[in-house]
Order: C-alpha cells, then structure tokens, then sequence
C-alpha cells in the first residue's frame, strides 16, 4: 500500500509539469509571430513619442521663459538639470531624459524587432509583413540616431567627421557594451539604415504612426539637410513629396478649433513627438520671442494658429498653440518632432536655391505660403531677385514655419558651420547669457546614468 | 484511540484495550458516544469519504476491515454478538453459561463501523471482555483480576497494567506526557487524546508524569481494578504562557521535546492578553526575534523575523510567510479577516529546521497561525467574550510649527518682497492666495485701507487649524469585539463553533462605522477508528462605511472650518477662492470646498465577504502509518460603492471642469453631466490548496522513535480579478444614470486647471485579472529519537512554480535541512541537581524566497485596451531576459540551549543563529543605451548574525505568584556583496532605506560632518576634503567615509521585559520593551519659502534660526535669507540631512499594562458559569522610561524621509477593557 501511495505521489509530480505550465498572466507573451513584434512597434506611447524635439527646442531660441519661474525651477532640484541647461550652464547638468528616451525606447524596442525577426516563425505570404516591420525597426532606431546626432555630437562637418558621435546601440543584447562612434560612422549608419528602410517599407501605412517610404524619404532629407549634402536632402525631399504633398490651407482652420491643428493631418508623413518632463516649455511658462512674433504677417494665419496671447499680467505675451501633434493628449508641452510636407516643400526649395534654381525655390516656397495665408485678397506671392535672395527668405519662412519642431537648433547649429553667426541670449534679471556659434556647449551633457555605468562612454567637454 | 506506542509492547495491546473499556469509570464522557449522532448528514459525508478513501487507493486493505451495522436497545449480548459474528464473518468463542450470568444488556446503534470498534462498544459496560486472536476469532472472557488477589498476598511480586489519561487543569488533554515507572526504565508518552497505557507494572510502583510546561507529579499505582486513572496536571507557570507543549509547523505538531528547530509561541494566554489588536501585531515586543519597524515610511515590510534576507527587489516578497492552521494565507487575502477571537496560538518558525517545510517561500521565516478547535473527549463549553477598545485623538500637536501669528508675520514679509506676486498675477490657472496674502494684495490694489486690511489680518492671528481639527472633525475612535463561541467532543466527534462581531468608528466625526462579522466551524469525526475527517468552514462579512478625513496640513495654520456662528467656511482647493467666486457666474456649479461637508455627503460602503472551506481526512493504516489529505478553498471579494452625489466636491469639480457655456446643447455644455458620480468596483481572489501527506510514527523497541512525514502539496491562486466602473449623471433616487458619455473625444477646459487646453473625461473603467500563481511541491521529512533524550532530524523539499518562460528543470528549487538536539540532562552522568533540564540543539539548512514574475525569455506584455489613436494592440517590452535567474537561497544556522534552573525556578533558551542570503536578487544598473535601466540578477548576497536569549522565572510562589518574562534578542544583517556603482557616496545612506553597499548594515544610515553655522551669512556648513565647505554637491556624492555614517536605522537589539504578579484572581502584567543601538532622524527646518501655504513646513526651529552675526554661537538652525539663495535646495537638503538632526534613537518604554481578575466558580453549582474574567489593556502607552538621546520626537516613529510634513506622531494611546465568561 505504500507502493500505491508512492505512485500517486509519482503521478502527482509528473501532472505538475503541465500544472506549472500555465501563465502567470494573460498579457505576457513569448513573442512568437510576426503579430507579436508589430503590436511592439505599434506602442505608439514607446515609440512615437520619445523624440528628441523637447530637448531641441529647450536650448534653442524660440521662446524665453520669465526670470520668476526661470528661478522657481532652478529651485527645485527636479527641474535644476532644464533651468541650467536653459541658460547653456558651463558647470551644466546633463538633461538626463534628452539622452535615455530615445535609447529606452524606440532604439531598443527597434533592436529587439530585429533580433527577433529571424527566430519567428514567418508563415508564407507574410513576406511583405515582415520586411514592413525590418522597415520600420530600421527606420526608428535611424529616426532616433538621427535626432540623438543633433544634441549630443557636433554637426557634420568633413573636420567633425572623426570627432565623437553618438552611442549606435545596435542589439537589445542588455549587457552589450557601449561606445561612441565617430561623426561619420553615426551618419553612415543613420543613412545606411534609412536607404535600407525604403526599400523594405509599404507605400502607405494605415497611421501616420507607422513609417512609410515617404517618411523614409523624408527622413533621408532631414538627415542630409542637417549634413549639408543639399543635393542628396532635395532629392529625398522630392521623393517623399512625390509620395505624399498634400498641404492643409489654414484658411480652414479658421475659426479655430481647440486645438486648432489635430493631430495625424494629412500634411504628417510620420507621426512623432516628444514626452517632455520640461516645466519651460508648459503653455502657461513659456512666451513666444516677441521679435519672431512680431515678424508674422498680419494677414499670415499663422500668427493666429500658432499662438495665443495671455490675459492678465502676462497680457501682450503669447504661447505656442500649433502642435502638429494635435489633440494635446500628450500635455501641453509635447513638441511634435516628426515628419511633415510642409518640412519638405521647404527643404526642396532651400536645396533648389542653394543650387542657384531661384524659380523651382521660390515655387515651392509659394505653394507652401499661399496655404498659409489669409484668403482675404491679400495674397501676393513671395519674390526673389535672385538665388541668394530665395534662400534667405527661405530659410526666414522656414523657422517661423516649422518652429516647435525641434528643427531649430539642428538648423541653428548647421548654419552656423556654414558661417551664419547666430548668437543665442537669454537674459535673466539683467544677468545675459550667450551661446556663441560652435561653442562647445552646443553638443549636450551625455546623461549621467551613461556615464556612470558605461566605462567606454565618454562625456562631452566643458 | 490508542496510542501507537502501546502496541510494541510485547504482551498484547489487544488485552489492555480490552481492559480500557471494561473499567472506564474515570476516563469521561464514554457514553455519549453511544447515542445515535443527530448530525446524520454528515455522517453519510463521513461514512461517502470514508469509503471513497478506502475504494480509491486501499483496495488491498479493505478485505481486512469488515463492517457491522447494529442498532440495539436493551438486546441480550449473545444476540450482539451473534450479530456481530453473521456480518462479519469472524468466528465467535464463548462460554454460553457465563455469558447468560454475567452479561448485561446492551444498547447500540452504529452503522459500519469497525468489529473491533463495535466490540468495544459492546463490551463498554460489561464486566466481560473480548480478545481478537489469530486473524478472525472473537474469544469472550470473563474480566480477569487474579493480579488483585495476587497482589494482596505477595505485593512485590504482582504486576498491573496501567492506563489512563491525562488532562491540564481546564480538563483538555495532554499530549506528550513522559510516563516513566520509577525505579525502572518502563516508559511511555500520552498521545493526542492524552492517553497513555503501561503493561504490567508492579503494583507498588510509582508513575512520574514529566512534560516540559507541566508541573511533575507522581502517582503511586493502586492494586486491584482501578487503574484506569486520570491525571490531572498543572501547567508549570501559569501565567507564563510562551512554554508550549506542541509547535505547530503548519504540517505537523511535533512536541516541542522532539523539535529540534528554533520556534517562539504566543499560546492562547499570551495571545488573548493583547486583546483589541490585530493577530500579526500582537507578537510586536512579545516575541524574541520579531522585530516590527514603525517608521512612517519605508520601503520594507513591517515585520522582520532575525533580519533580512532579502533586498526585495523585482517583487521579491519581504514579508514572512502567515500560514493559517494547514496552508499560507494566499495572496491578496487579508489577515483581518480571521477573528483574533479564533485563534488559539501564533507560532513564528526562525531557523531552517523550523521553517524549511515550507522551503522557497520561507525565507523570511513562517509565521504560523492556529485557530481554536474542538477537541475529543472534552465537555461541552460555552464562552461569550466581549471588548471595547477606545483610542486617542490623534495628537496633532506632536510636531511643534510657528503660531499663526508668526506664520502670518512672515506671510506679510514674504508679501513685501514680492514673493506671492506670480501668484496673484496668475489669471490663468488661479493658484490658491491664502486669506492674509489675498488681503494684501487688496490692500496694494487699494480696495482697502491699511488700517482695515491690518485689522482684518489681526484677526487671523488668533485661528489654530489643530484647534477646530480637534472640536469638529476628530474623535475617540472606538472599537467593540463580541464574540461567542462553544466547543466540546466525545470519543468520536469534536467540535468548534463561533461568531464574531466587531465594530468600529473611526477617528472622524460624523464618519459611519465599520462591521465585521465571522462566524467559523470546525468539526472533526472519528467514524471509525482508525479514520479522522475534519472539516471546517470560515465565513467573514465585512461592511466598511468609513469616510477618512482629509490632510489638511499643507494649508495656512490659521484655517478655519466653521465661522463664528458655526457655519461651515470654504477652503480653498485648487483655485483661488476669488477665481471660484466669480468664473463662469450663473453656468457653474459652487466650487466651493467644505471638507466638513464632505464627511457628511460621504456614501461609501464596501461589502467584503471571506469565505474559507477546509477539509481533511487522514486514516490510520496500522498503528504507525497514517495517511491525511487536506484540502482547503478560500474566496474573498469585496464589492465598492461610492456614491457621490452632485454636492460633492469631486461632482462639482468634475462637471465645472467641463462646462462649456458657449454650447446649448446640454451634452456639450456639460459634457460631464450635471448631477451625482457613481464609483463601483469589485474584486475576487481565489485559492486551492491540495496536500497529501504520510506520516509514519514507530517506536522500535523501546529506545528508538522514527517518525517520518512525507508529503506533496499543490497551491493554485486564480480567478483573481479587480473591475471598476464609474457612472455619470447617477440619479441614487431612480438609480438612472448618463450612457452617453464621451471618453473619445478631447472636451476643451474652460474653466479650472489650464483653461484653454483640453482634457478627456475620466472613464475610470477597467478591468484586470491577477497573476495565476501556482505552486507544486514534494516534501519530507524524518526525525529520529534514541532514549528519548537524541534526536536527529532531516528535510527536503523542493518546490516548483509557474514562472513563465523558464524552462522546466529550472521553475524547481530544491531545500532542505538538517538538525539534532541531545537532552543532556537525560545522561546519567550529568548529575547536577539544580539543572533539571539541559537540551542542546542544533541545526542547519535552506530556506528561499521565490520570484515568481521574473522570467528567463524574452517577454512582451499586451496592453489591456488597444492604443486610443490608431486603435491598434500593442504591447510593451518585458523586462530584459535573464536565463540564469534563480530564486533566492537563505542558508541558515541555529545552535540553542534550552535549560530549566532551580527546580523549575527560572526556565529559558538561548540561541545563535546566522543566515547567509545567497543570489539575493538585485538590480544591476544599466547604462542607458542598453534601453532598460537595470538588470535583474542574482548578485547580492546578505550576512544576518545574532542571538537570543529568553529568560522566565518564577519569583515568587504562594498567594503571590511574581513571574517575570525577559528576552534580548539581536540581529545585524550586512550586505556581503552587491552589484552597484552607487553606494559609496554619503547621499546613498540619508534616506530610512535598504541602502545596499557591500560591508554595510542593510539599513545604514548616514549624514553629512557638521562644521556649524557660517558667521557671515548663517549659511549651513559642512566638510569637503577636510575645509569647511559650502559646497553641498559636492559634499552630496563625497564618498561616505569622509562624512558620517551612523549605523542602523533599524534596532540591532531589542527587548522586552514582562513582570507578571497574580494573586488570588487578580493578575497584573507590566510590558516593558527596548530597542538599542540605531539611529533616527530629527525632522528638521525647511529653509525654503517656497511651499508658502504649508504651516508645517515652518517648524518651531524658525523662532532659533541665524539671525545676525554672532547667533550661530548658541543656534544650529540656519538663516532663511530672502530672496532665496538659487542652491536654496542643495541648502535645505545639506542641513536637514547634516549630522545634527542623526540621534541615538536607543530607548526602554512602556508599551502596555494588563489588568486582569478571574473568578473561578469551583463550588457553586447554581450559578451557571464556570469562570469569569475581566480585564483591563491600555496598550500602545509609548511611555519613555529611558533615550539615549535628547529629543521630542519619538525615535520609532519619526517620519520617512525627515520632512517636516512627513512626521509621523505616536500611534495614539488605546485602552481596552472586556470580560470573558465560560459556562
């Protein structure tokens, strides 16, 4: 009878096997089939919205935030590393969250797609599936780099070319180890990984949130424009436009909605913002530089889309209400960083332009701009003596177009390589604080947690 | 029945049995057993399991066990007999003619029982007996007594076989009795039903009845046929308590003579003398080793049993193991659901020995729980307890602040520097002005004179928030405990039934009470002989409608509830109470906030039900093997209805937020539809737990005892889930409500936070299901006593878990232990006579902490609801992948020495013990660019040393018995290794933290050197590379050993000292508790302006800041220059966390007093009860006898994280008093 016993003990431990089988939960899941990766990708919280445009705009000069609240935040130990890198702080504290997001994210989640597409199971006819997510892991992590490239290493220059680039982190292997490439390497990649993403991607996605080959070719304009390779950035910049050129005429925005542009509009190629922890950039904190508010047109819509005044004490000072990424779901202070047409009619004309193509620049200049303007009968296209001159004005449209896009700093930087001089100042109570062009605290503190815990990882001078 | 160690007696137990029921005149309560049990459908379950049991696995035995159904009234015995003889086929011997002589009738009534059951009830009143010899042959006798005439000529020489049983003074049974013939090495113990039997024993001897919490008597064998005796002894230190005869580990009873693992026991005396707590709270400074940690806020469980051993990371459980009668507290049920009434003792289980049996979850030691439960062979007994507990007010004067004048003399300060002028220029968001800011800013704008506005603000002056805190929203908070219950047994049947009712009001006025109901049975049978079936059924309702009042300590001291009139006055919330006056006239609601309204609109009530059902059944196979099963289900759901009606402050809010006054249509004017919001939730756990176990107990020959227990045991927690739902525009008359609402689409704000933005109604739906946890495990485990005085003890136990992703070999972990204890007075060398009692032990072995959320592959977790924007799934990563993880290993050893001095005079134990955590889990720190943060491995490992000692003597004896309770127990646990790169700097050990640095206390804590004040500015001042510094970032991340580090935050030793006096009915019991060598954290001044409205954010310190040159000679405090320094906050930080503020925290108070008087009725038949018993408890006294350090702060109880805001005061006095009265 204690044989009897033992045997049910027996029959008892080789049941378990199946009984210890059973999940813990429901939502957890060992990522099996293509299905399992793109519902990853499909994290919009993850990966749309760890852009690098919040950091971009925080340090570039289209808005000052008031002394009081300059200093309320300089007070609170949580909001010192943004107060300090506000005024460009030479002691400066690295923003932590301008560095980790993109890695912690779009970059490791893209890795994992690519580490694990091959040890899924891929059924036939499911070819087009699994390049579009190859595609799209590529197009993230690049689109993430490429963003990365523009705060924490020095713009691309043929003498940058070997200096210190960004961390190109290429597996979700966790133990890995870090190291920074060269400026070169960063763009080689960026570019590499782009090009391969437009073959891989489908002509149309279904949101905006999912990459296509035009926010392939978008992305590709982008990153040529800020390494000053006009010729490749106008090209790409047409392909995309060739896929996608629609433009919304803000006569139809008019009277406006709250908020007066929604978001996934048909002039996004990609949709991607920036989760922001920046107190600076909240609607009730920031005010708009009144020189750049001044310099839109009364009969530019634009004034009225983009900004609001405030009332009372602050009357006369405005705030920046045309995120493009839309419904204000993301706080007040998300900065839309993605992709849009208006960004390529502009880099198609300013390519144009800086190949001396006066016409072809100012067409596209114009097709933007009578989209923008009131249809009051006040419309009269722009003009330009000569190439120079369609450039210049160009490059004007393009910050009052495309500001709080975190394209400002990357546009300030790269005209400064090429000798434009742009001095940024705040001024605190009297107390003025500049950054002059290519000084070197126009590369970004690497975050203090890389530092720490990346031997290889080197910090940006001071 | 029997016990099992009568039967290796060679000689024939057959024949003692025989004799036990021919002369039962002492043993109690035979003939209930007779009559026909009324409970007739259990009976059928009895009879239905006890055949399934024997169908299902003991098919073999079955041809050994006949059974007979006789139902008799006054029947001749041969009638019976013959009966008896036809049913079940054995053959039958007797002599007709003395049967027709001396046999009297007999009454009957049994269905299938045994034939060795029914003839003992035949033959319970005969002066006949019966004999089962060979196999299947009944010989009847006549009752031999020749020993008696023997003995009468030749005493020597005659021999008599003894028996009977044991009881205590209540009259429950003893079991674990020595039984020892003097003279001779004839011994043997009483079994569970106290019973005992000695086969031929001279007739002159005398019996020694030893047990370890029992005074020993001595019985001198009387000639002739009355040896069925009943003993009755008296525990040893009747007031003591903590002496236990049986440790329950959850799977067994073992003697506390044959364990040899490390246990301490709060028995059913010591548990009731804290009556009005909690069960768990109740071993707080009763219990050496238990360690209960009061800090305000901490990252660790309450409890620590010896230490730490584990960092808790990745949802490692810190909190011991509760195991209520057979199976763990599952997760997500609630220890409040067990009456303390119930329960009967509380054992912690310490060293591995002790704790092992419950492996992977027993590292941080087992706490287990025994409810009461009928017993065999005790009489009927009813008792009706009840008790009020009422407790303090909270004393909201604990933390000393600025008056209110002051506080509004620094307002007007503040005022004049500008400093409230963002605010009062805010017209956008509206923040909060306080009353005397607002008048200010009047005053400027010239709506008022000075003159009035300084009249007004004089006014002020005088208001104290504590003060109407104190007349119009605290209260005593009081709690009532009525509880009845009746238990009782026969030879065959016991049972246990009780109801519990508690209420309680909370410390709010006007705040609706709680009620608890309980009701719990459990009943045990004995159908047959050699089967038992228990089964028991818990059921608890909770109905809670407490409204808790608001913080209000983040305001102006000079708030008031109520005018003079006594007509509720607004506080501000959210807005400026000029904004809420004014916005939106005529389209919105009153946003007024009234927190004394609040209290009176609350409709919250919560339904909580708990349902436990146990069963088990064990059968007996043969006289050492018995086979159990125990099974037991538990359910708790707790279903929330929060009514909020339209008046609510959250209504209100809520509705003006989104009213939109340039819509008419109603659904978008307000999108949040005017009138009441209806939160419901609702929750379920459930469990199942399996076990079968085997436990062999044999005696071989007379000196060697094996008893084995092997088992396996299945757990299952699922089904769990938690919804909630929130319905707008509830009308509670019609019970109708808004369906239309639109969760999709963003609504503009008008009004309130960030007007001109938009904002989403909240849905406040959802709906989730809790993990499935699933637990296999095999367990066994054997002990092995030679001479009753060496025991050896071994155990293993390997347990399995659902942990997702992990390949099969590696979801098992296996433990065991190892231990043995010599009981050195039993040697025959050891002849000092004033040790009666001399027992070493010892053991070794593993215990765990399982994990079971952390998996080895790659995981990605689904979101519940798909994104709101594309309307796709999608999932999140899973944590990085770490195939190697393991669950946590705790090595621990455990040498003790248990010793009785001067004739029982002082008794005690002193232990020493070590634990080593091993693959304690912990987070790596991750560069990151790896995309995660950490990396969850297996890289700690802990070191925990220390010892106790538990000292009970008995002082005096007599009319006045002084008895006096003492323990010192010490634990030091140190992290030997750990995988980090921070933990050297003197920052990572400010916070009462698990602050994880190799070679370091787990609970350091540290500070920063102190160098004074600075005589120019009264700036706080530290060292930095040796120099007087200012330079508080640096002094931040310096390495710790140039700053301070103080020690543990947490007492390496504690005490407690227990003085018991009782004479005649009256007992008096004094607790005195100490925790020595840590450290606590003054709270100290905030030196910044910054959190203007907060009247606890100015301490008193303020009157003793720096002033002027020359005060830093007599003040530590540092000045509040204004306009604040920009590193206003490296300032603040550097001094509340400076040395000053770090104090010995060592103390002795006085924790509670028990007052007690017991009234025994011994004589008086006509008054119905048997005792009677009142009490008196003032309990958490917190009564400081002695600190090392100066302070007015309480050191267990400071605050978290030092702040002033985070001070916590002393859980508030509470006086107990009730009676218990037994029939």
């Amino acid at each position: 009878m204690l044989l009897q016993l033992l045997l049910i003990l027996l029959l008892l431990t080789t049941g378990c096997k199946k009984f210890l089988d059973q999940k813990p939960n429901k939502f957890d899941v060992i990522p099996h089939t293509l299905n399992d990766l793109q519902v990853l990708l499909d994290n919009t919280n993850a990966i749309n919205a760890k852009g690098t445009g919040s950091y971009a705009e925080l340090v570039a000069d289209n808005y000052y935030v008031p002394a009081s609240i300059w200093q309320l935040l300089a007070s609170i130990t949580l909001y010192q590393p943004e107060a300090l890198n506000y005024i460009w702080d030479k002691t400066g504290k690295s923003y932590d969250y301008g560095w980790d997001f993109p890695y912690e994210n779009p970059v490791y989640y893209s890795n994992i797609v690519l580490d694990q597409l091959p040890l899924v199971s891929v059924n036939s006819g499911e070819d087009q599936k699994y390049n579009a997510l190859k595609g799209s892991a590529l197009f993230y992590r690049a689109f993430a780099f490429e963003g990365l490239a523009q705060l924490f290493c020095k713009p691309y220059s043929t003498t940058n070319a070997n200096e210190l680039g960004i961390v190109l982190r290429l597996t979700s292997n966790v133990n890995a180890k870090s190291t920074r490439a060269t400026v070169q390497q960063t763009y080689d990649q960026i570019i590499a990984d782009l090009k391969q993403a437009t073959d891989l991607l489908p002509a149309t996605t279904s949101f905006p949130t999912r990459p296509s080959k035009a926010a392939a070719y978008a992305a590709l304009a982008r990153t040529y424009l800020s390494m000053r390779d006009y010729v490749n950035a106008g090209q790409y910049a047409n392909l995309a436009l060739q896929q996608n050129s629609t433009l919304i005429d803000y006569n139809t925005l008019v009277p406006l909605g709250r908020p007066p542009i929604k978001s996934f509009n048909p002039e996004v190629i990609f949709h991607n913002y920036a989760t922001s922890t920046l107190a600076s950039l909240l609607p009730r904190f920031h005010k708009i530089d009144s020189t750049l508010y001044q310099s839109y047109d009364a009969n530019d819509l634009r004034r009225t889309v983009f900004f609001k005044g405030n009332t009372g004490a602050n009357a006369g000072t405005y705030f920046f209400q045309g995120s493009y990424d839309g419904n204000g779901l993301y706080g007040p202070s998300g900065i839309f960083d993605g992709l849009t047409t208006d960004e390529m009619y502009l880099i198609r004309a300013e390519c144009a332009a800086r190949k001396g193509n006066k016409d072809a620049a100012m067409l596209d200049l114009n097709t933007l701009m009578i989209k923008r303007w009131n249809n009051n009968g006040s419309w009269a296209p722009f003009t330009a003596a000569d190439a120079t001159d369609a450039l210049n004005k160009i490059l004007v449209e393009r910050r009052k177009e495309l500001l709080f896009r975190g394209l400002r700093w990357s546009d300030i930087r790269r005209l400064n390589v090429e000798g434009a001089n742009i001095t940024l100042t705040r001024n605190i109570r009297g107390t003025l604080y500049t950054l002059p062009p290519n000084d070197i605290r126009s590369v970004m503190l690497i975050s203090l947690g890389e530092i720490l815990h990346s031997p290889d990882v080197q910090q940006n001078p001071r | 029945m029997f016990n099992p160690s009568d039967r290796s007696h060679p000689g024939g137990p057959k024949r003692f049995k025989a004799m036990q029921f021919t002369a039962n005149g002492q043993t109690c309560s035979m003939k209930k057993e007779q009559r026909p049990h009324p409970k007739l459908k259990m009976l059928l379950i009895m009879q239905f399991t006890a055949i399934l049991l024997l169908a299902a696995c003991l098919q073999v035995y079955a041809k050994g066990v006949a059974q007979v159904t006789l139902s008799e009234k006054k029947a001749p015995l041969e009638k019976v007999l013959l009966s008896i003889k036809k049913q079940s086929g054995y053959g039958l011997v007797y002599d007709e003619q003395m049967l027709q002589r001396k046999a009297r009738p007999v009454d009957i009534n049994v269905r299938d029982v045994s034939v060795e059951q029914a003839l003992q009830l035949v033959f319970q009143n005969q002066p006949l007996t019966y004999e089962i010899a060979g196999n299947r042959l009944i010989f009847i006798k006549e009752k031999e007594i020749p020993q008696k005439k023997i003995s009468e000529s030749a005493p020597l020489l005659s021999a008599t076989d003894v028996h009977g049983r044991v009881v205590n003074e209540k009259g429950d049974p003893v079991e674990g009795v020595n039984v020892l013939v003097k003279g001779t090495k004839m011994r043997t113990q009483t079994n569970v039903n106290g019973e005992f039997s000695l086969p031929g024993v001279a007739s002159n001897a005398t019996l020694l009845f030893t047990h370890v919490s029992m005074e020993s008597f001595e019985y001198k064998v009387q000639d002739g046929s009355t040896n069925d005796i009943l003993i009755k002894l008296k525990a040893k230190i009747t007031a003591l308590g903590e002496i236990a005869v049986t440790v329950n580990t959850g799977y067994q009873k073992v003697s506390q003579e044959r364990f040899v693992g490390s246990f301490s026991q709060l028995d059913s005396n010591a548990f009731h003398r804290r009556a009005g707590m909690g069960i768990i709270e109740r071993l707080d400074g009763t219990v050496p080793g238990v360690l209960f940690n009061k800090k305000g806020t901490t990252s660790f469980s309450p409890i620590q049993i010896r230490g730490i051993s584990t960092l808790g990371i990745q949802q490692t459980s810190t909190d011991p193991l509760v195991v209520v009668d057979n199976f763990p507290m599952g997760t997500g049920f609630d220890m409040n659901n067990i009456n303390p009434n119930d329960v009967e003792s509380v054992t912690v289980l310490k060293d591995a020995a002790a704790a092992s049996i419950w492996g992977s979850r027993a590292g941080n030691g087992v706490i287990v729980v025994t409810t009461k439960k009928g017993k065999y062979n005790q009489r009927f007994r009813l008792s009706v307890s009840s008790n009020v507990t009422i407790q303090n007010k909270p004393n909201l004067f604990y933390y000393p602040r600025v008056s209110s004048s002051d506080f509004i003399n620094i307002e007007q300060f503040l005022f004049s520097q500008g400093f409230y002028d963002d605010d009062i220029n805010n017209t956008y968001t509206y923040p909060v002005i306080s009353p005397v800011v607002e008048i200010l800013a009047r005053q400027r704008a010239g709506l008022f004179s000075s003159d009035i506005a300084a009249k007004q603000i004089d006014s002020l002056r005088k208001y104290d928030i504590r003060n109407d805190l104190n007349k119009y929203v605290y209260r005593q908070a009081f709690q009532q405990q009525h509880y009845f219950a009746f238990s009782g047994g026969s030879n065959t049947l016991a049972y246990q039934f009780s109801a519990g009712y508690n209420h309680s009001l909370n410390s709010t006025q006007n705040s609706k009470g709680d009620n608890q109901y309980t009701i719990n049975t459990n009943t045990s049978f004995r159908p047959i002989n050699d089967l038992e079936i228990q089964a028991g059924i818990g059921f608890t309702l909770g109905e809670n409608r407490s409204y808790n009042f608001p913080d209000l300590s983040y305001y102006y001291p000079y708030l008031r509830l109520t005018d003079d009139g006594g007509n509720l006055l607004p506080v501000p919330k959210n807005y400026r109470q000029g904004y809420i006056d004014t916005a939106g006239a005529g389209v919105l609601l009153n946003w007024s906030y009234r927190p004394l309204d609040e209290i009176r609109l609350a409709d919250i009530h919560t339904t909580a039900k708990y349902v436990s059902l146990n069963f088990g059944i064990s059968y007996k196979f043969t006289d050492w093997l018995t086979a159990a099963l125990h099974y037991q289900y538990q359910n708790s759901s707790a279903n929330t209805r929060n009514y909020q009606n339209q008046q609510t402050w959250l209504s209100r809010n809520l509705i003006n937020q989104f009213t939109n006054p340039f819509q008419t249509n109603p659904d978008l004017r307000y999108p949040v539809p005017v009138g009441g919001i209806l939160d419901v939730s609702s929750g379920q756990f459930k469990n199942y737990n399996l076990r079968g176990t085997l436990n062999l107990n044999k005696r071989l020959g007379r000196e060697h005892l094996l008893t084995v227990l092997a088992g396996a045991e299945i757990s299952d927690s699922k089904g769990g889930y938690g919804s909630n739902q929130r319905l707008y525009g509830y009308n509670d008359q019609t019970g109708s409500y808004k369906t239309n609402i639109d969760y999709l689409n963003p609504y503009p704000n008008i009004y309130g936070t960030y007007p001109g933005t938009v904002g989403y109604i909240p849905s406040n739906n959802g709906y989730a299901e809790s993990a499935i946890n699933r637990f296999v495990s095999i367990m066994a485990n054997a002990s092995y006593t030679y001479k009753s005085r060496y025991n050896f003890y071994a155990s293993a136990r390997k347990d399995g878990s659902n942990v997702y992703g992990v390949n099969t070999n590696n979801k098992w972990k296996p433990l065991w232990s190892t231990g043995a204890s010599w009981d050195i007075s039993k040697e025959d060398f050891f002849k000092v006579k004033w040790v009666p009692f001399l027992r070493l032990r010892a053991s070794h072995g593993y215990t765990g902490n399982a994990n079971n959320t952390i998996s080895g592959k790659f995981i990605i977790s689904y979101a519940a609801s798909p994104d709101p924007n594309t309307g796709f799934p999608f999932a999140r990563a899973g944590r990085a992948p770490n195939p190697d993880l393991k669950w946590e290993e705790v090595k621990i050893d455990n040498i003790g020495l248990d010793f009785q001095l001067l004739k029982n005079r002082i008794s005690g134990s002193l232990e020493v013990f070590q634990k080593r955590s091993k693959d304690v889990i912990a987070d790596k720190r991750t560069p990151p660019t790896s995309g995660v943060f950490v990396f969850t491995l297996n890289y700690a490992s802990m070191k925990t040393n220390g010892f106790e000692l538990s000292l009970n003597s008995k002082n005096t004896q007599g009319p006045v018995v002084w008895t006096t309770n003492f323990a010192l127990s010490h634990a030091k646990t140190i992290v030997t290794n750990v995988n980090t790169s921070i933990g050297s700097k003197a920052r990572d050990f400010v916070d009462y933290n698990i602050n994880a640095v190799p070679g370091r206390i787990v609970y350091g804590i540290s500070s920063y050197r102190w160098a004074g004040l600075d005589p120019a500015t009264g700036d706080p001042q530290g060292y930095y590379k040796g120099q007087v510094s200012k330079n508080y970032q640096s002094i931040f991340t310096d390495s710790v050993q140039n700053q301070v580090f103080h020690g543990s935050a947490l007492p390496l030793y504690s005490a407690f000292i227990r003085n018991n006096i009782s004479w005649k009915g009256f007992t008096l019991s004094v607790n005195i508790t100490g925790r020595f060598d840590y450290y606590f954290r003054q709270p100290a001044l905030t030196l910044d302006y910054s959190p203007t409205m907060a009247s606890t954010s100015y301490s008193a310190d303020y009157y003793n800041r720096w002033q002027k040159p020359g005060d830093e000679a007599f003040t530590n405090v540092p000045s509040m220059p204004y306009p604040v320094p920009s590193a206003v906050s490296q300032r603040n930080t550097f001094y509340r966390f400076a040395e000053i503020h770090v104090k010995r925290a060592d103390n002795i108070r006085l924790q509670d007093i028990s007052l007690s008087y017991q009234w025994n009725n011994e004589k008086n038949k006509r008054i119905p009860f048997q005792s009677i018993r009142f009490f008196f408890y003032p309990n958490n006294l917190n009564l400081i006898l002695w600190r090392a350090s100066g302070s007015r702060y309480d050191p267990d109880f400071s605050g978290g994280s030092g702040d002033g805001d985070a001070v916590t005061a002393p859980v508030p006095k509470t006086w107990t008093t009730g009676m218990t009265i037994n029939f």
